[in-house]
């Protein structure tokens, strides 16, 4: 392992964890610097929460260590240190529930003392830390009142009201409907603002890449990758264009839209010709084409629609599309390795990074 | 200027809150855990207070408008008074009080997932302790209010209050420990809390009840001649009997025409000060190792 970052505030070493036989989580090594969002992804069962609860002290590792800096000081966690260490990070454990009967100033005094934030200061800091959630009206109505939207944010308040550098998310917007995981993921970012360092999971694509600086990839227990999000685009070579028309196809014109699309485009994605698609997703109500992720041939695709009369209003190639390919290559890639067992099939890990 | 000042004195402030570790951070979470759980089960304990003073006027009505019904039974003085007050259905409300306290202290975190919240702020262990003994106090001022309420009848009915009362509360607070305790222990293995309660409240008030006769009836231990100390409900009996001490302990009870038994009606202040720990010893251990060795949904 390379030398440790005078940056890095998280450290992950050779971190291993084992049930009977079963290795769920197998020599990961991950540094998490100071102010970045790390994100880790990975599909059901891959090991995301067992490495988070490794982190939180709720399961031992069996083998490996793990390094948390408190005060400028690197510290492995071990049974003798956790509580001084884990002051220092916030946990989001999955969906929050909450006991309905209590108002959010009633918990988060609650949470912010058991962490040992100073006992005059704690009202202000609940005061300030809802309103940053814009929860300031709500603060002591009963949260059995309150929508699943308004819980997570008081659950990710929960995670930050100690004043931790570092915040653990595990799957934050699992559950919530658009608006509130895009407000969520506002408050990811606005977290990274005021100089927190994020450690978030999901098994969603589209989430992860809004958020992260680095992504590590988890499969089987395993960091398949760990890089920039730029550095995972470069290596997946490979994405999907979205195109939205000013006139909606109608039902009956389809097909020989597409197959005309096909027959100009398919020379100009740079994918060998068995592997091209182009397709329509009709809920979203736009043309999807894969090409190789290479800017020139993507402006060639521009620039054949519109010399083929095609109004086009939107021309977009998401993120999560690029690393979307990736992660089913890299997952592809550990699901053909005969030695390992137990895990679901490619197929199911597809629907489930379509969820988005 | 001032807002840089005023977060590097609070940094400065949470980092030497945070050098508390140890038996400091212990106390400090338990501590926080009493008052917290103080506050959140407020209700709970208005509920019951009233459910005291419910049975406190069932025993008044028995005890003063039925008077004339209850021939020998019928209160004479201060102590006869409370023995009545404190024998007859006090421990109900003592079973029904430690369940309703006790039925969601471990259960409820798991069936509700509220324990994705709570832990790693927290261990179970001291949470466990915060609980038990913020709930116990509860309890406790509960079971003071019913002795305050009978105190009082007393002094109103014949001027006085015999110090005894004092004894009677002792075995009552240790008791209802002993309650409080099962009921834990039944909340760290029951799926939620309305079925802790439910089978709680069933087994003490039917369970328990049931064993001695049926052992008095099956000829297992003849004549009951050895004390009941397997039954822990036993013990309660020394809440009321202690009014009366030195008690009959062990009596026969004859139902004409045809039925009689014996049976044991309360411990020794030895064996029930003994006995009580034991069993509180048991709960609580047992409780303990299944509340580490449980999982929640997600884990």
């Amino acid at each position: 392992m390379k030398e440790i970052s005078e940056n890095a505030i998280v450290r992950f070493k050779n971190l291993s964890k084992k049930f009977g036989d079963f290795y769920a989580v197998s020599n990961v090594n991950i540094e998490i610097n100071n102010g970045e969002i790390v994100g880790f992804l990975g599909p059901n069962g891959a090991g995301k929460s067992t490495t988070m609860k490794m982190m939180a002290y709720l399961l031992k590792p069996t083998e490996g260590e793990i390094w948390i800096r408190v005060n400028g000081n690197l510290e492995k966690l071990s049974n003798h240190n956790k509580d001084y260490l884990l002051d220092n990070v916030g946990f989001l454990i999955e969906n929050p529930f909450f006991y309905g009967n209590v108002s959010p100033r009633m918990i988060l005094k609650y949470f912010a003392e058991l962490k040992g934030y100073p006992i005059k200061k704690v009202n202000q800091r609940i005061e300030d830390v809802i309103d940053m959630f814009g929860l300031s009206d709500w603060i002591d109505k009963k949260i059995k009142t309150f929508s699943k939207g308004m819980r997570q944010k008081i659950g990710i308040a929960s995670a930050i009201i100690h004043n931790p550098d570092i915040v653990v998310l595990d799957e934050p917007t699992t559950g919530l409907d658009p608006q509130a995981r895009r407000e969520v993921r506002d408050f990811i970012l606005k977290l990274k603002k005021i100089g927190k360092t994020i450690f978030l999971s999901s098994h969603l694509l589209y989430e992860v890449s809004e958020v992260a600086d680095r992504i590590a990839i988890i499969n089987r227990g395993k960091i398949v990758a760990f890089d920039t999000l730029d550095n995972l685009e470069a290596k997946a070579k490979k994405s999907v264009i979205h195109i939205e028309l000013l006139n909606h196809p109608e039902e009956q014109d389809l097909n020989n839209i597409l197959d005309n699309l096909k027959e100009i485009l398919t020379p100009l994605t740079g994918i060998t010709k068995d592997l091209n698609w182009i397709k329509y997703n009709h809920d979203t109500k736009t043309f999807q084409i894969f090409f190789n992720g290479d800017p020139k041939n993507q402006f060639s695709i521009l620039k054949t629609l519109l010399a083929n009369n095609f109004e086009v209003i939107e021309f977009s190639v998401p993120k999560a599309g690029l690393l979307e390919n990736l992660f089913i290559d890299l997952v592809s890639n550990s699901v053909s390795n005969p030695s390992d067992n137990g895990f679901n099939k490619i197929e199911n890990k597809k629907s489930i990074l379509m969820e988005e | 200027m001032v807002s840089i000042l005023k977060n590097n004195i609070v940094t400065e402030q949470i980092n030497i809150e945070r050098q508390k570790v140890g038996l400091r951070r212990d106390i400090m979470q338990i501590n926080n855990t009493i008052s917290f759980e103080l506050k959140r089960n407020f209700r709970r304990f208005i509920v019951l207070l009233i459910v005291y003073a419910g049975i406190f006027f069932l025993s008044l009505l028995m005890n003063e408008l039925l008077y004339d019904l209850m021939g020998e039974f019928a209160p004479t003085d201060s102590i006869s008074l409370m023995q009545n007050y404190i024998g007859q259905f006090f421990i109900l409300a003592l079973i029904i009080s430690a369940a309703m306290f006790g039925g969601s202290i471990i259960a409820e975190d798991f069936y509700r997932q509220t324990g994705n919240l709570l832990f790693p702020k927290i261990s179970k262990t001291r949470l466990l302790v915060g609980r038990l003994i913020s709930r116990y106090i509860l309890n406790a001022l509960c079971i003071l209010f019913f002795y305050v309420l009978v105190a009082t009848t007393s002094f109103i009915k014949y001027q006085e209050v015999d110090l005894k009362i004092f004894y009677s509360i002792g075995w009552a607070l240790l008791y209802s420990f002993v309650l409080l305790c099962f009921v834990s222990f039944l909340s760290s293995f029951m799926k939620n809390t309305s079925f802790t309660i439910i089978t709680s409240i069933l087994f003490l008030l039917i369970v328990m009840q049931m064993v001695p006769v049926i052992l008095s009836y099956s000829g297992v231990v003849e004549n009951n001649e050895i004390p009941m100390f397997f039954i822990f409900s036993y013990f309660g009996n020394i809440i009321s009997e202690c009014l009366n001490m030195p008690a009959v302990r062990y009596e026969t009870i004859t139902h004409p025409p045809a039925l009689e038994y014996s049976q044991w009606s309360t411990p020794s202040e030895f064996g029930a000060a003994l006995g009580m720990i034991i069993y509180i010893i048991i709960f609580l251990t047992l409780a303990y190792i299944l509340y580490q060795r449980r999982q929640s949904k997600s884990e």
